[in-house]
């Protein structure tokens, strides 16, 4: 492959087959719906890959879990509401340890909401959707070529942790044509970990509390705590192979701004005035790395498409306040950050309003 | 250089998808970075459609367009909170204040070479020439649709060879505001869409 223009929804769907995806069950749904068509086009042309337009988002998620534990890596991918119904399953797969990957192109929720317009409001559903308590792992790239990069490493992180993982984009991150060369992107792939059902044995896959040989333990509160504990334990070791994230902008500013997927590309011209933190995992939080540079800042703020869910987090975890910038209704501009920054008083003067290239920020920015 | 940002208006069906694809295409083969970003509303047919396009030589990080150097406008759907340069529009089209040029897009494209869809092609090269983009035909062909390659390059080089007393000479019969009414009243009615690009371009 060469450089060509590729679509950021395209390129997720180029990385699931990368990751060796074989199965992707989907309802189509703005502005996710190109990752469907693309499969549905791959299908018709490679009988290996199995796919399936299901009657609605539940069905969809449930039959990613039930081709997973056949033996197939698994995705499907939505939006905010589709994503609400794929709740209910998103936690039977935490409790049964199936690995999966959900795909959430976010637009304006809640409800229908603004289907077509760029949305980061299911940061919080992403991570406490579902029932229960569970470690949830959740990506969120801001480039086309990353929309592959991240793609792959959801799978990866998948099949480590035996857990449905997250890749979340947004409406213009999900309908941004990029020129990328796919093929200068080596992410290796991490093999099937999870036996198919029927090569022997016993497997209890019904969602309730058992002991490890399968009698039920739906009343051991003292069962159920060590199993959960160790999970946990389990993913958030695992999670220190996927720290993934940006630190960079002018890091001799006295303000720390975050921003994530869209936010972080449209606030690229500040780069002169602030620093830079750009979570690519977005759960689990990225603890030790955020307190640590967060410890150099004076202030801190969130700059994100949904009203506070991720600077909530933040200042939960660092136990300091976070200015918020929320950037509502889809509208993801520059002009609505410089707004944003305006009321809360962290307008740097010297800075003029448009867009601007990579090029015009005086200090780049490392991924790690 | 320093980056070109543009911004193409219209309506669903209209072409705008085409135009935006076929121009970062191009851009794309010549080894410009280019970031391509397609906004629509959610009633496709009929519904507001832009394409918001950045090209530059250097690797481009905002992609969202808000003071663009130039707007191609076949409807007036835009977005808010943009501003421009220099408009290229259909007829009656250009705002008060604005800068730019009025050519009846739909209407060469028929005159010209025979269907309205080619106006899509004709605006393409205008947006070319106003860029100052130079291309080569083998760059072109490269990257236009498959289906009538020499007819699409010929409009586009029609349009490229536009100048502001050739554009002045035109005599628009039909102003793109009104197709767009029309379009969308059809497809509102249950027209399909081919056939309500041919009913709206009906003089």
């Amino acid at each position: 492959m060469t450089k060509r223009l590729v679509q950021g929804n395209e390129a997720v769907f180029l990385g699931a087959i990368k990751a060796g995806a074989g199965y992707f069950a989907g309802y189509p749904i703005s502005p996710s719906s190109e990752i469907l068509a693309q499969a549905s086009g791959y299908a018709a042309k490679h009988p290996e890959f199995k796919f399936l337009q299901e009657e609605d988002e539940i069905a969809s998620a449930n039959a990613i879990l039930g081709a997973s534990l056949a033996g197939a890596k698994s995705f499907t991918a939505t939006s905010g509401p589709g994503f609400s119904l794929m709740q209910e399953a998103v936690g039977y797969g935490h409790k049964v340890g199936i690995p999966a990957v959900i795909v959430d192109v976010m637009r304006v929720g809640p409800g229908t909401g603004m289907p077509t317009m760029p949305g980061q409001g299911d940061i919080l559903q992403a991570r406490y959707g579902s029932t229960g308590d569970y470690t949830s792992f959740v990506f969120y790239p801001s480039t086309v070529a990353e929309c592959f990069e991240y793609t792959i490493h959801a799978f990866n992180a998948a099949e480590e942790t035996r857990s449905p993982v997250i890749l979340l984009s947004d409406a213009f991150l999900g309908h941004l044509n990029e020129v990328v060369d796919l093929d200068t992107i080596d992410v290796p792939v991490v093999n099937r970990t999870l036996e198919p059902l029927a090569s022997g044995g016993t497997r209890l896959f019904s969602g309730v509390a058992t002991y490890p040989d399968g009698e039920p333990a739906t009343a051991d509160s003292d069962e159920f705590i060590r199993q959960y504990l160790e999970n946990r334990e389990n993913r958030l070791k695992i999670s220190e192979k996927y720290a993934f994230y940006e630190y960079g902008w002018n890091k001799d500013s006295d303000t720390l701004v975050i921003a994530f997927g869209i936010t972080r590309r449209v606030a690229q011209p500040l780069a002169p005035h602030f620093a830079l933190f750009r979570p690519i995992r977005l759960w689990p939080v990225l603890g030790n790395e955020l307190t640590e540079i967060a410890a150099r800042y004076k202030k801190i703020v969130v700059i994100e498409g949904s009203d506070g869910q991720y600077a909530s987090v933040i200042e939960h975890m660092l136990l300091r306040r976070v200015e918020r910038v929320p950037l509502l209704g889809g509208r993801m501009s520059l002009e609505a950050v410089r707004e944003g920054l305006d009321r809360i008083g962290l307008l740097p003067k010297e800075s003029e309003p448009g867009s601007a290239t990579a090029a015009d920020a005086s200090a780049s920015a490392s991924v790690a | 250089m320093s980056a070109k940002f543009i911004v193409i208006d219209g309506v669903g069906g209209q072409g705008v998808r085409v135009i935006g694809s076929t121009m970062a295409s191009l851009l794309a083969v010549m080894d410009y970075h280019v970031t391509l970003l397609f906004d629509y509303d959610s009633s496709v047919r009929g519904g507001m459609s832009e394409a918001f396009l950045t090209y530059d030589r250097e690797p481009i990080s905002n992609f969202v367009v808000e003071c663009a150097d130039v707007v191609v406008r076949l409807a007036d759907r835009g977005p808010m909170h943009l501003t421009t340069d220099y408009v290229i529009a259909d007829c009656d089209l250009i705002k008060p204040g604005e800068r730019g040029e009025e050519i009846p897009f739909l209407q060469l494209g028929v005159d010209k070479f025979g269907r309205d869809l080619f106006g899509n092609m004709i605006a393409l090269g205008r947006l070319l020439c106003v860029c100052d983009v130079e291309f080569t035909d083998d760059a072109l062909r490269a990257v236009l649709p498959k289906k009538y390659v020499e007819e699409n390059v010929a409009a586009i080089k029609y349009g490229y060879g536009l100048d502001e007393s050739s554009i002045k000479a035109i005599e628009p019969e039909q102003a793109a505001s009104s197709f767009a009414a029309k379009y969308a009243r059809e497809v509102l009615a249950g027209t399909a869409p081919d056939k309500a690009v041919e009913l709206a371009a009906a003089r």
